[in-house]
């Protein structure tokens, strides 16, 4: 780690890292969310929305079918790209507030999950102490979750 | 269309958010904070079977990010089993400024996710210390 006061360690080389990070972002979100509007338009997208009646759908999991972009593009690529379809779908308001608790609760922990359990196993640790207990922990959380929705929902119909 | 343009918009969002952001922890790399808050960790770092070293890379990874913390841990000689223990609690827990920063700008309640993370890092790596260290 650098510890000297430059204009190069102060400036430029904090400037340079958030060009690049900017870059990335630009690289991996602009082509996400084009695809996310193809997939939209497609038919299928519509049987989505059916699964999403039935008992034990989404909606049984107490996730609205939209959740399913960001919480996979979350997972897997990491939280920056999994807010950034949050952000443009909680714009169009199609997120409740339950789905941004779930979706948050589950991303905070549980994110990113090949790249940053890689970063560890190659300087020695075992991948499966790594990535199976923070799934465990994300999946607990969101289930305790779920239940304290439901329950308060019960609450509501039956006063 | 319509895509790209909400695209580029939600980039330019994620950007702004994201860059004062990245400065900041930057400049918190230079500065001496993370290595008085490592001090302070250090004697409780026994309650998972850590060397008092390990709070540092907690603190670097925690407020910087996983490559940070991973350049501070390689010096310091762990084993095995501590640099799993170490990759779980970090897994979970990591990168806290930027993300609660983005997280926030999704309008989710950032702040409580951070706590829940840290308190889940804590617990996660405590048990799994259990069965990894036999401590």
């Amino acid at each position: 780690m650098p510890s000297e006061f430059t204009f190069y360690t102060l400036f430029l080389h904090p400037l340079a890292g958030a060009l690049k990070l900017s870059l990335k972002l630009l690289c991996i979100i602009v082509p996400l969310l084009v695809v996310y509007e193809l997939v939209r338009a497609l038919p299928f997208w519509k049987r989505f929305q059916f699964l999403d009646e039935k008992p034990g759908g989404m909606k049984g999991l107490g996730f609205s079918p939209y959740t399913l972009i960001p919480l996979f593009t979350g997972i897997f690529l990491g939280i920056a790209y999994g807010a950034g379809v949050i952000i443009k779908i909680s714009r169009e308001k199609e997120l409740k507030r339950a789905d941004l608790w779930l979706l948050g609760l589950f991303l905070a922990t549980c994110h990113a999950v090949v790249e940053d359990t890689l970063l560890f196993v190659v300087v020695g640790g075992m991948g499966r102490w790594i990535i199976i207990p923070r799934i465990l922990l994300a999946c607990a959380l969101s289930l305790a979750l779920v239940l304290l929705i439901r329950a308060q929902k019960a609450k509501q119909i039956s006063p | 269309m319509t895509g790209l343009k909400s695209g580029l918009s939600t980039t330019c969002r994620l950007v702004r958010i994201i860059v004062p952001f990245y400065f900041l922890i930057e400049w918190l790399k230079l500065s001496p904070i993370l290595g008085w808050l490592g001090h302070v960790l250090a004697p409780v770092m026994k309650l998972w079977g850590l060397p008092g070293e390990a709070g540092f890379v907690l603190v670097t990874g925690n407020l910087v990010n996983l490559y940070a913390a991973i350049a501070v841990m390689i010096p310091l000689n762990l084993n095995i089993p501590q640099i799993t223990l170490i990759g779980l609690m970090l897994g979970i827990s990591h990168n806290l400024v930027v993300e609660t920063a983005v997280l926030k700008e999704a309008k989710i309640p950032a702040m409580r996710m951070a706590l829940l993370r840290l308190v889940g890092s804590g617990v996660a790596g405590w048990i799994v210390s259990r069965f990894l260290l036999g401590a």
